[in-house]
């Protein structure tokens, strides 16, 4: 075949390759291509509350108070939620002089029974749960120091201790608040 | 005079307070926005922990809890052209995020579809370590995701007002759309299909309908034709190439033609 004729159809051919090259890569090329990223954050919550001790309008002396036998100690115990969730409450009084822990034969509380339960092992357990921003109704509001304290006791201070364990009440019913799971052990205390 | 304005202002300010939506405690959906000309993805609503967030139902979780996220992902880029919309999880951003997250479940799935694309520890990769596919989006199309959060009941104290970041990554690739060939539907971006019948007279009708969600544009006789004009260009520029070309070569040879002769 001649050379020139050769050279026409060579580029006949080129021509026709490019057009059909241009014509298929029209609706393959993207325009654009974006990336980015987002970070997405968990958090969890938790459960607070505060226990509010007070003699009449006064917070309850942190050294405690001197007493006499026969004697009545103005001291009202509630339990604020201060959290963002509810819970189920329960409180335990422990009584001590120095570093002697009392007998609970030698007081007498009037113990606020329409909405506290006492039970066995000790525990004052508040009826229901407590909402967030609640404080609980007094849980006793004075403490009798009986007969059963000798002389022995004349001038000395005694420490009224409070120890209240919460547990989140979401996810969590039962028909009596001693029935609920969850409660914290003795080491995981809230003075 | 001043009563009435006084009182006026007390009663615009007390309707005020009344419309104001409640916020906070309501679940709040999330939305990814491409907004098209290479521009970056929008992520909504966010939080005070992070810009981008797109969790803002998974705050304060507690114990048994089960909480669900709707995520919108929208294509607001021009009509004239579609989007295809990847995405893939980085994982846990730190130590502490990875610790926490370990102990949540998390399931990601697209809202029309029942199996879930991701079923896993909310710090893992798994089923999306490599790029998904959540769809091919026409201008105003979206696609729904469905994002669960499983928390254990039996949660440990150690993690409360914990805090755990993950990270997620999203890309697109913009198509040009050939508008004589497709078109999109106007109720919900999906692309629609072309349907035509002939009438007792040979009148040729032709419609569009959208299989995604039913619309579809009235009857209308057909006029005009279908045929490409980028295709009819690209031919013609192709064969002008080459009759320059061939007409540039045959001068050559002619003026060498003409050189041969003039030379003794």
């Amino acid at each position: 075949m001649r050379k020139a004729t050769k050279s026409k159809l060579l580029l006949c051919a080129v021509a026709i390759a490019v057009s059909v090259v241009t014509l298929l890569g029209q609706n393959t090329l993207a325009f654009y291509s974006v990336s980015s990223f987002a970070t997405n954050v968990v958090t969890s919550g938790d459960i607070q509350l505060s226990i509010i001790e007070k003699m009449g309008d006064q917070d309850f002396p942190a050294g405690g108070v001197y007493i006499m036998p026969g004697s009545v100690v103005g001291k009202k115990v509630m339990v604020e939620n201060i959290g963002n969730h509810p819970f189920w409450l329960r409180v335990k009084l422990t009584n001590g002089i120095d570093d002697e822990t009392l007998s609970p034969d030698m007081f007498e509380l009037d113990v606020n029974t329409e909405d506290w339960l006492a039970a066995e092992d000790g525990f004052y357990y508040f009826k229901r749960p407590v909402v967030p921003g609640e404080t609980t109704p007094r849980l006793f509001s004075q403490v009798r120091i009986t007969g059963e304290m000798d002389n022995s006791y004349l001038g000395k201070t005694l420490q009224l201790t409070v120890t209240a364990h919460a547990v989140q009440s979401e996810h969590n019913d039962a028909a009596t608040p001693t029935d609920v799971v969850g409660w914290p052990s003795e080491s995981q205390v809230a003075e | 005079m001043k009563r009435f304005v006084k009182g006026l202002a007390a009663v615009l300010c007390a309707a005020l307070l009344v419309a104001l939506p409640v916020t906070g405690a309501l679940a709040q959906d999330a939305n990814v926005t491409y907004s098209g000309n290479a521009g970056d993805f929008i992520f909504k609503p966010g939080s005070r922990y992070s810009l981008t967030d797109l969790f803002p139902n998974f705050k304060d979780v507690m114990p048994g809890d089960s909480l669900t996220q709707r995520i919108t992902v929208k294509n607001n880029a021009d009509k004239k052209v579609k989007v295809k919309i990847y995405m893939r999880s980085i994982g846990a951003i730190d130590a502490e995020s990875k610790e926490f997250l370990d102990q949540l479940m998390l399931t990601v799935k697209r809202a029309d579809e029942t199996n879930p694309m991701f079923l896993a520890e909310a710090d893992k990769t798994a089923g999306l370590r490599d790029w998904r596919c959540l769809g091919l989006l026409y201008s105003g199309g979206t696609v729904d995701l469905d994002v669960t959060l499983d928390v254990p009941v039996t949660l440990d104290n150690m993690f409360q007002q914990k805090i755990g970041a993950l990270r997620w990554q999203f890309k697109l690739e913009e198509i040009p759309i050939d508008d004589a060939r497709h078109r999109y539907c106007s109720n919900c971006g999906a692309e629609m299909y072309r349907h035509t019948c002939r009438d007792a007279n040979g009148q040729l009708y032709e419609w569009w309908e959208c299989d995604h969600c039913g619309f579809a544009t009235d009857p209308s006789p057909k006029t005009g034709d279908d045929s490409s004009v980028a295709l009819w260009c690209v031919v013609a520029g192709g064969c002008v190439t080459v009759f320059v070309l061939l007409l540039v070569l045959r001068r050559k040879k002619e003026q060498s033609a003409e050189e041969g002769h003039d030379e003794p």
